[in-house]
């Protein structure tokens, strides 16, 4: 299944995109952290994390064609809107501790099965969710807790940006 | 020992609230979720984040350079653990 897959009735959807144009409409809110908030047209959200010159160092579209019934789906691009391959991002991807020793982690992996794009591997995201080894942590159980900000920070935090 | 006011961005939204400088931020974090009707999740699976970077549930917020006017932004999930 294709996150852009019609699934969830449209005016259903476009209730429940009103997550993004409150994020739209409070977007001065996020002017701290550098991000730079589009008005979203459905069923997309766009957010840049830009530099000091206001120039985008990179983008996150979510794909919210069914959301919430189905989790948000994250993409990286470029400025220019084209999506991000996993070599041009390799570069910036943050690592994490393992939690009991190991090898550090990262939050981007490689393809996602449903975009073939690299995905953001963390709950709250369509890719994460409907992967084979996460099925068991369902979006039922965080439905209306991990909300599109969430998402995004997660989206941003995954990435080594300029520090603000 | 002061009375701030900061700026709490969660869901998507600015909740302002009042604390004492010295409290810890765990105390602002239960009362914000509270103020943001947020409260299926345990303030523990919170980050709260200024300048980016993500503040100790359990330090002073003076401490941690949060003083009157700047913004924390709350999120969901851990700051530290990599791929779920």
């Amino acid at each position: 299944m294709r996150p852009s897959e019609p699934i969830l009735d449209e005016r259903v959807a476009r209730r429940t995109f009103a997550e993004a144009e409150e994020l739209y409409t409070n977007r001065a809110a996020f002017a701290p952290i550098n991000w730079v908030i589009a008005e979203p047209v459905f069923p997309e959200l766009r957010v840049d994390r830009v530099d000091h010159e206001g120039r985008s160092i990179v983008g996150v579209i979510l794909g919210l064609r069914n959301y919430d019934f189905l989790p948000a789906s994250v993409r990286y691009v470029n400025p220019a809107g084209q999506p991000l391959s996993f070599a041009d991002l390799a570069p910036r991807i943050r690592l994490y501790p393992a939690p009991a020793g190991g090898l550090p982690r990262q939050r981007i992996v490689e393809a996602s099965s449903a975009t073939g794009l690299p995905f953001l591997c963390r709950p709250g995201t369509f890719e994460y969710h409907t992967h084979v080894q996460h099925r068991g942590d369902r979006w039922d159980d965080h439905r209306g807790q991990i909300s599109l900000q969430s998402v995004l920070t997660d989206a941003f935090d995954a990435l080594v940006l300029p520090e603000l | 020992m002061a009375t701030i006011s900061v700026n709490c961005v969660i869901n998507g939204k600015t909740i302002p609230e009042t604390v004492e400088d010295h409290a810890a931020l765990q105390a602002l974090i239960e009362d914000v979720l509270k103020d943001a009707k947020a409260t299926a999740r345990p303030a523990a699976d919170w980050t709260v984040r200024l300048d980016g970077k993500p503040l100790d549930h359990q330090g002073r917020l003076a401490a941690q350079g949060v003083t009157a006017g700047v913004s924390l932004f709350f999120s969901l999930g851990g700051s530290e653990s990599g791929a779920a």
